[in-house]
């Protein structure tokens, strides 16, 4: 292909993505190097509130010879940073005491107590879904003609419910008196506060996120097996392979690229998983980076700092992703040679 | 598909605007767009308001539960795509901190005769008017009345006595927990430290400066009370916000909670409620003998933002259309009014009494939403054992510091 028919071809896309995807990026990266405030001055003032009349000192917005509240911009270089991941009281927290200590003390900086759920999330939840999702689509492969269509239909239904919603569902089955709560304690399992512990809550984020992912990797595989080629299961049943060597031999190795893609996209998504968290903890006994961003976006209403931890959430990503893209790329240069 | 048809002509007839209804009487043409929280006496107003709805005037209320952060940050852009916003005494002292707000001074005086704007609904810095008030809100005590008739119990008027009357329910028929409250981690568990801390005597910050001053005994004492109270409460509180709490009472499977003034009437709604007139009401306990109500008083109101490009005066016409004496009549039951022609209902006469006994105001140092957030987040490891008491106050401490040195109140 010509190098100009090549330009013309990627252009389109090339554009959309520096539109929408780097200069985004990047303004959120220069905003995170920078603070902002309405400069205010402490003044006694009278006030008048539904509550009665009081004279108190309180801050008032300075103002310049136009009326206009002044602002402060400060460039804060790397402070924004240092104040999100806390690398002072990280230090601090790992140089004395027994490992629970240290666990203990690290996890209780904001930050690195969100890492620490937010890897555990990612690792727990990534082999789950590949999996159950495999399982699944050799389950629904076998399944009779007519039954195929409903099953796949089901089996995508935790993918398609928004987020929040589920997460809200699955919340309201397990809250005091709620459906599964009662079941279990009908079943002689006790009454069991779910919302109580970090372990509980834990579980409940990351059964949450395998339900509602499994579904993806479940539809990608099943679309994968359909390319399966019959002759070499065909050879393989000839030379006496049982169905467990035929998916172990044939059918993984084919599916290798797929599987390596359900991986890569899951890790991204895991990496910033927010609505569960957001809903069945609020960030207590499981917090994770993207609702920390979301506390310092929400609660302190600093877009400067909330900036900087999205970045470091960004970073995040893609050092997880390295040892991916690597293999990618090695076998993408394989293929070519 | 009759559903969907019903459904779709609803939606036609209420995207026509109707004639100006009698009700509404405002002189002017051009758009007013508000923008609240949603409850059921802001749905009240926004009805009120849409009646202005003209060929002339186009009113447009946008209600939702996130409305501080869209608000601050319409009020902070270019121009404000919002005329009015509501606001509490929580999130009116940031606004005004920053600048943010515009002097409605003129207006009422022009219409205060029209209205019959009262002074106990004008919020004044220096004189000059920045908010127009309608209610005030608080939590107060909800108990079974059946329980306390049957064991014997006196409505508690001390945390002390709150403790014994919940250890006698222990085990009461039906009651699975004697306590209840809105303790979810962050904004609510922030909310019970600072009804309790206020009610001990506590301050926040040091007189005339954003200096904290909440790391402290009494801060340290108030946490160890929220724990002991956490022992007659659900294991799940640390997650249960009010909705939560509302539903447990109407289920009658608690006995006692200190809840919002505005889920009052919900106990006594007979489609959902099992406890129709059981529940009694009663001022907060005090954590001291003798002492205010363990409860911060709130206002509601609405204001003007500095950066709007419509028509002030209508806008404050409509707004108050929305507040005028037939809309506080025709919403009763829905608040604690502050017009002097309103008559307390069961469910607002403990607002009332609340101030009375001398509930202390909600903090208004601007600063103090940041002080409460960082409580928020620091305090529920404490609760769960994970730190100490003087850890979870140093790192909210810290917390404050850090973000009121952003914020340059520091």
């Amino acid at each position: 292909m010509k190098f100009r028919t090549f330009a013309l071809f990627v252009a389109p896309s090339l554009i959309a993505m520096v539109v929408l995807i780097a200069l985004p990026l990047a303004g959120v990266g220069w905003l995170s190097l920078w603070n902002s405030y309405t400069r205010t001055e402490f003044v006694e003032v009278e006030t008048r509130t539904p509550l009665g009349v009081k004279k108190e000192v309180r801050p008032r917005p300075v103002v310049d010879e136009s009326g206009a509240p002044v602002k402060v911009w400060e460039f804060y270089g790397a402070q924004n940073y240092e104040t999100v991941a806390q690398p002072a009281a990280l230090a601090a927290a790992v140089t004395s005491g027994g490992l629970a200590d240290i666990y203990r003390r690290v996890t209780n900086i904001d930050f690195w107590g969100a890492l620490e759920f937010t890897l555990l999330y990612t690792a727990v939840t990534t082999p789950f879904i590949l999996a159950f999702g495999f399982l699944l689509a050799l389950a629904v492969n076998r399944a009779p003609r007519w039954l195929k269509g409903p099953l796949i239909f089901i089996s995508l239904m935790p993918f398609i419910i928004t987020p929040v919603v589920g997460s809200l569902s699955v919340k309201w089955l397990f809250l005091d008196n709620a459906v599964l709560t009662v079941l279990l304690e009908q079943l002689g399992l006790g009454k069991i506060y779910f919302l109580e512990s970090a372990l509980t809550v834990r579980m409940l984020i990351i059964l949450y996120g395998i339900w509602h992912v499994v579904p993806f990797a479940f539809i990608v595989l099943y679309a994968g097996l359909q390319t399966v080629p019959q002759d070499s299961i065909e050879a393989a049943r000839v030379d006496g392979a049982t169905a467990f060597d035929r998916v172990r031999y044939v059918v993984i190795p084919h599916l290798a690229t797929l599987i390596l893609f359900v991986t890569l996209i899951h890790l991204m998504d895991a990496y910033r998983v927010f609505e569960p968290v957001l809903v069945f903890s609020g960030g207590q006994g499981a917090d994770s980076l993207q609702h920390l961003t979301y506390y310092i976006l929400n609660i302190e209403q600093n877009f400067f700092k909330a900036s900087a931890s999205a970045i470091l959430t960004v970073v995040g990503i893609v050092l997880l992703l390295i040892p991916i893209l690597r293999r990618t790329w090695r076998d993408q240069r394989e293929g070519i040679a | 598909m009759r559903h969907f048809r019903t459904a779709l002509l609803a939606g036609v007839m209420l995207a026509v605007p109707a004639a100006a209804s009698a009700a509404c009487q405002v002189e002017g043409k051009g758009e007013v767009n508000v923008i609240s929280n949603a409850f059921p006496s802001l749905e009240h107003i926004a009805k009120a308001m849409q009646e202005c709805n003209s060929d002339d005037v186009k009113v447009t209320v946008k209600m939702t539960t996130e409305h501080e952060e869209e608000t601050t940050q319409a009020f902070q852009s270019g121009t404000s795509p919002f005329e009015i916003g509501q606001v509490s005494n929580g999130s009116f002292t940031p606004l005004h901190a920053k600048g943010l707000l515009q002097p409605m001074t003129d207006l009422v005086e022009k219409y205060k005769d029209k209205y019959k704007i009262e002074d106990s609904m004008l919020v004044t810095f220096d004189n000059e008017v920045y908010a127009i008030a309608f209610q005030s809100n608080l939590q107060y005590l909800f108990y079974r009345k059946d329980l306390f008739e049957k064991h014997g119990i006196e409505v508690p008027k001390t945390y002390d006595e709150l403790l014994a009357a919940a250890e006698k329910l222990k085990g009461a028929e039906g009651v699975e927990f004697p306590l209840a409250g809105p303790y979810k981690a962050g904004w609510n568990i922030a909310t019970e430290f600072t009804n309790l801390y206020l009610s001990m005597g506590g301050q926040f910050f040091k007189p005339g400066t954003a200096e904290p001053a909440f790391n402290n005994e009494k801060a340290v004492q108030t946490l160890e009370l929220i724990k002991k109270l956490m022992g007659y409460m659900s294991p799940n509180s640390l997650a249960l916000a009010t909705g939560d709490v509302t539903t447990s009472f109407q289920q009658g499977t608690v006995a006692m909670s200190n809840m919002w003034a505005s889920r009052a009437a919900a106990m006594d709604d007979k489609a959902v409620s099992r406890v129709v007139d059981q529940i009694g009401f009663a001022p907060s306990p005090a954590t001291v003998a003798g002492g205010p109500p363990a409860s911060a008083v709130w206002w509601d109101g609405f204001v003007m933002p500095k950066n709007m490009d419509g028509d002030r005066d209508l806008a404050f016409q409509v707004l108050m259309e929305g507040l005028d004496e037939e809309a506080v009549q025709t919403g009763g039951d829905l608040a604690n009014w502050l017009r002097s022609s309103y008559k307390p209902t069961r469910y607002s006469e403990m607002v009332m009494k609340s101030m009375e006994a001398g509930a202390a105001s909600w903090p208004t140092e601007p600063f103090f939403d940041v002080a409460h957030g960082a409580i928020g987040n620091a305090i529920p490891d404490f609760l769960t054992g994970k730190v100490s008491a003087e850890e979870a106050l140093k790192k909210a401490e810290e917390a404050y510091v850090q973000a009121a040195k952003e914020q340059g109140y520091l």
